[in-house]
């Protein structure tokens, strides 16, 4: 390849350290490519928007030695990607070179924020090896105490040291595995209280060896030894690595922020109390509670408004004053007093405000991310990296279906029978039944539909022949026609809409008169078993989805009905109705992966006489 | 209702947008004071013409250019978006083109009351159900200012079937969208679709201070609630109110003491009894205590639509527009006194544009002055047509906004936090 065809000099490698250094005082923009003996690729605090004229003054340095007509800075970056395990790389410089020095300064979007902090603007070298070896980072200078000397952090400040690429990917693989144990724990176990969450995510951690992200939550807070703070660093650089993948889509900055905010409120859980007062302090959180005499007049309204408060807590705990805006969680579940825009939040409730800074901070983060991406995506390699990441442990997005065959409308009606969700069952009922669904359904229906392969045409063909049994064709076109191509990305915004996740759905709102949501937490237990019951379902086994429901675990107990109408259970859990279709298609089909229960028995249509079927017994037991 | 208006209308919006529409008083308010000078220019207007052509990301450098473009247009509805960082015109042309603030926004529909209303269905409405609106109208005025310390509401019927209201204080402009929702799912007890029957269910032992708040307001008109749309009487209604009680037992005792009675109004005292001697004797399950709560917060809580006020970005009706299909004027009016707010006589177009020619009829002017609760009549004579007035409250509510604007120029919330 021609890009890394030529090849470095070392001798000039003196002048180009002046010239590095000189052009690094007077750019405000710092990206530099110098090479060094060993190879040495230094790319330094940059701006990203201002990439061009940093690499500018990149070319100019060592423009004479390597071909670098490289558009951004994240092209520097693929010249390491070569060595890397996955990717051996063809005709780069620096791939028949053992211990090949990379430094990756920044791998945050913060670049201006970075700039502007004192003292972080000319921070401190790490270099680190480079092999094919993983290996750990060598810190030359600096103190990580300093930088890392909490547990847990807001994550404002972006990192500012090096790391290899093979680091980049096994950090950021690591951290997703966390975030999907903490996703997995939520849907799956039976967890009560966050003594219960803590265990089973913990159990979860070491059974996946990440080791030391669980001791990372179970740590003091605020020990140094060098174990926790490298632990604490790659914690740090790991969630920075995940913005960069996560800022993509809406989709995927919600999915990302979840789990990112429940994991920071579990862990901030399990500090103690010395380990909290030291959190707070760090990060200049030193909030100061209301006055005794305020406390004493408004005594009856904190008793009253505070949730389950007993009068003698009233009296015992410490109140706050902070605008309801930071205590959002609180506010919307009615759980505090409320007075001209201020929230009194008790002590113990404490955890919401910084849930909602942490929230806050990182919603900001990304979308700030989002911005800078096509900085990002010059560089197809990294770009794939980062892109696949969530798919490789998530699953779809299913904004573009599998099924290259497509749906016909005449099939709808018995796939509804046979392959959809229970949510989106309903919808179809409720369409039929009414010809019309508000907006909310038709949202979550539509891209439901969108997913399983209905093209835009079908969809128009499918929706029109519905609603005009209600209004007359006009009406259509111009009240609902926009909608349907709005959700195909033809309309409006032009984004391509992603299907809703469970996840998704089970938080929407849904209002007096919707018919959309998850039927496992939107419709009144009764007539879920009636409806059940009516689908098939036997006594017992409706019992047994109406015990997950009431507890709480609506996946779960959606995967329950899978089982009981597929008969097979849904390995990974039910986390997307899309995915719920696919897997019952799978099923229906045949060609699903081998069935847990007797050979034999399986493959019926959902629904039938699988009730009586004796195979069933085995399967409601267990 | 004049069912020939959708024809009259091309005939009649030129002479309302030439001579009656108060652009200054809308412009006025919708620029804050010129504390900031994009405001206004920033500002989304979306235009819907004939034959629903819809002009989306309209923007103006003033009143004048507004006034005559939609002088010029006629426009069915006129709808007010965001402000943008951006002139929304210029949308196409930039990179960053988001929304930064609007007013936050509420909008009740009647439709949204049909499970609990008997006097009408879908898009009708009548003085009956219409008690509902000013229940909700209290409830949410109240919280707004108290809770969230609003001071700058107004409130507008829309036309035909409900009502919006804009919140125009700095520091609810300024709210970003999960704000907005805390702060909508905070005011929505109601909730649940049509799938779930219970929809409010009151968690813990106390009532919240804005739920006892909102039942006292509810309970004063509660009975005439039941009177009025008959809510015990027929088999069905009963059964209806009776599934909230999830307690079976005490249901079955419920309807017992309710079968007793036959009109609407003796079964709810005979429940209401039932329940507090039960209370009284300490009969009451712990789930149970909050029964008579529950129902009627579930029958009279304002139910919101708060997909409207989540968004930043979400278009909504203008003040002063012409319903199309009613004719009648969206009117702001007054939340204290809503219960005096009769929608069946709120003008249509064919009234106040009559009017503009023929200054002296004064009956007619003076029939709806009073069903209006228009308090001062000389002023309203010296006026042009019945809308003046209304433009009047609106005018002081701009008033008290742009002070406060101007004295509280940094009005967000400060923290009691020492950073
Ligand atoms: S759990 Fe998911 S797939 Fe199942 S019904 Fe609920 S939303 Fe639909
Ligand atoms: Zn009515």
């Amino acid at each position: 390849m021609s890009r890394w065809g030529r090849h470095v000099f070392p001798s000039k490698i003196a002048t180009l350290h002046a010239s590095f250094v000189l052009a690094g005082a007077m750019a405000r923009a710092f990206v530099f490519l110098a090479c060094f003996p060993s190879l040495t690729i230094y790319v330094l605090p940059g701006i990203v928007g201002e990439s061009k004229r940093c690499l500018d003054v990149a070319t100019y340095c060592v423009g004479d030695m390597v071909d670098y007509a490289v558009p951004s800075l994240w092209l520097c970056l693929c010249a390491i990607l070569p060595l890397t395990e996955t990717n051996p790389g063809v005709g780069c410089p620096l791939q028949d070179t053992t211990g090949a020095t990379v430094v990756v300064r920044l791998l945050s979007s913060h670049f201006d924020e970075l700039v502007s902090i004192p003292g972080r603007v000319a921070p401190e070298v790490y270099v680190m090896e480079l092999t094919r070896r993983r290996k750990v980072a060598k810190v030359t200078s600096g103190s990580l105490v300093d930088l890392y000397p909490h547990d847990l952090q807001l994550y404002s400040v972006p990192p500012t040291c090096n790391i290899s690429l093979a680091e980049f990917e096994s950090f950021a693989l690591d951290r997703l595995k966390v975030l999907r144990v903490i996703e997995q724990v939520s849907i799956k176990e039976q967890v009560k209280n966050f003594e219960d969450k803590k265990n089973a995510v913990l159990a979860e951690l070491k059974k996946s060896g990440l080791k030391s992200f669980a001791k990372l939550i179970m740590g003091s807070g605020t020990g140094c030894s060098d174990a926790e703070l490298q632990a604490r660093k790659q914690d740090h650089i790991s969630h920075f690595i995940l913005r960069l993948a996560y800022c993509r889509s809406d989709e995927l900055r919600r999915w990302f922020l979840s789990k990112e905010l429940e994991l920071f409120r579990l862990r901030f859980h399990c500090l103690t109390p010395e380990g909290i007062r030291s959190f707070l302090h760090i990060n200049n959180l030193d909030y100061s509670p209301i006055s005794a005499e305020m406390k004493a007049s408004l005594k009856d309204k904190l008793y009253e408004s505070t949730f389950m408060l007993s009068p003698t807590q009233v009296e015992t705990l410490e109140f706050y004053r902070v605008p309801f805006t930071e205590v959002s969680d609180l506010v919307r579940a009615r759980k505090i007093y409320l007075s001209q825009g201020y929230a009194f939040i008790p002590n113990t409730e404490f955890i919401s405000v910084l849930s909602s800074i942490f929230r806050e901070n990182l919603s900001h983060a990304l979308s700030l991310t989002a911005r800078r991406l096509p900085d990002l995506e010059d560089d197809e390699r990294l770009f794939r990296i980062l892109k696949g990441l969530h798919h490789t442990y998530t699953g779809e997005d299913y904004i573009v279906s599998k099924n290259k065959a497509g749906v016909h409308v005449e099939e709808i009606d018995s796939l509804s029978q046979k392959s959809f969700p229970l949510c989106m069952r309903h919808l179809h009922q409720h369409l039929r039944a009414n010809h019309h669904l508000k907006h909310g359904g038709r949202l979550q229906y539509g891209l439901f539909l969108k997913g399983i392969g209905l093209s835009l045409e079908n969809a128009m063909r499918f929706w029109r022949a519905e609603f005009t049994r209600m209004m007359d064709v006009d009406k259509f076109e111009k009240e609902y026609a926009y909608n349907i191509r709005y959700n195909y990305g033809k309309e409006g915004k032009r984004t391509n809409y992603t299907p809703y996740s469970c996840l998704k759905i089970i938080m929407e709102n849904v209002g007096a008169g919707d018919s959309h949501g998850c039927p496992f937490k939107h419709t009144d237990l009764s007539t879920l078993k009636q409806k059940l019951l009516g689908y098939g379902i036997p006594v017992a086994g409706v019992q047994q989805v109406a015990d997950y429901v009431e507890r709480g675990h609506y996946q779960i107990a959606c995967g329950k009905y899978f089982e009981l109408s597929h008969g097979m259970p849904a390995e990974a859990g039910i986390n997307h109705p899309n995915q719920y279709f696919e897997l019952s298609q799978k099923v229906l089909s045949g060609s699903a992966p081998t069935i847990k229960t007797e050979p034999g028995n399986l493959l019926l249509h959902p629904a039938m006489s699988f009730v009586s079927h004796p195979c069933c017994n085995t399967l409601l037991g267990a | 209702m004049d069912l020939r208006f959708p024809e009259v209308l091309p005939d009649l919006l030129p002479i309302y947008y030439k001579r009656l529409f108060p652009f200054g008083p809308f412009c006025r308010w919708l620029s804050y004071g010129n504390l900031k000078e994009n405001y206004f220019k920033h500002r989304e207007f979306s235009l819907t013409l004939a034959d629903d052509v819809y002009l989306r990301f309209r923007s103006y450098a003033n009143q004048d250019e507004l006034a005559a473009e939609v002088q010029k247009r006629g426009p069915y509805k006129i709808d007010i978006g965001a402000v943008y960082s951006f002139r929304p015109k210029d949308h196409r042309t930039v990179q960053v083109f988001q929304p930064l603030e609007r007013e936050l926004v509420f909008d009740i529909d009647m439709t949204d009351y049909d499970e609990v209303r008997t006097c009408c269905s879908g898009a009708d409405v009548c003085t009956k159900c219409w008690r509902f609106m000013t229940v909700a109208c209290k409830v949410l005025d109240t919280a707004l200012r108290e809770d969230f310390g609003f001071e700058h509401l107004l409130w507008v019927f829309s036309g035909r079937r409900g009502v919006h209201c804009w919140v125009c204080d700095e520091a609810a402009r300024k709210l970003d969208t999960s704000a907005r929702a805390a702060l909508a799912e905070y005011l929505q007890l109601v909730s649940g679709g049509v799938n779930q029957t219970k929809k409010v269910t009151l968690p813990g032992d106390k009532l919240h201070h804005s739920i006892k708040r909102a039942k006292g307001f509810i309970e004063q008109q509660f009975v005439t609630l039941v009177e009025e749309q008959d809510i015990l009487g027929s088999p069905a209604a009963l059964a209806s109110v009776l599934a909230l009680v999830t307690d079976a037992e005490l249901r079955q005792e419920l309807e017992k003491e309710a079968q007793r009675y036959s009109s609407s109004r003796e079964r709810w005292d005979a429940i209401v009894r039932y329940i507090h001697t039960q209370q009284e004797r300490g009969q009451l399950k712990r789930r149970q205590q909050f029964i008579v709560e529950e129902i009627m917060l579930q029958y009279s809580y304002p139910r919101l639509d708060i997909n409207v006020t989540k968004g930043l970005n979400h278009l909504l009706k203008a003040p002063f527009c012409i319903h199309p299909k009613t004719g009648k004027v969206c009117m702001p009016f007054n939340p204290r006194s809503a219960e005096k707010f009769n929608p069946m006589t709120v003008p249509t177009i064919r009234l106040i544009t009559s009017e503009v020619d023929a200054p002296n009829q004064t009956s007619m002017m003076q029939l709806i002055a009073s069903q209006l609760n228009f308090t001062s009549f000389s002023e309203f004579e010296s006026q042009r047509s019945s809308m003046s007035e209304r433009v009047s409250t609106h005018r002081e509510n701009l008033e008290n906004r742009e002070k406060s604007g101007r004295f509280k120029k940094h009005n967000v919330y400060k923290r009691d936090v020492v950073i």
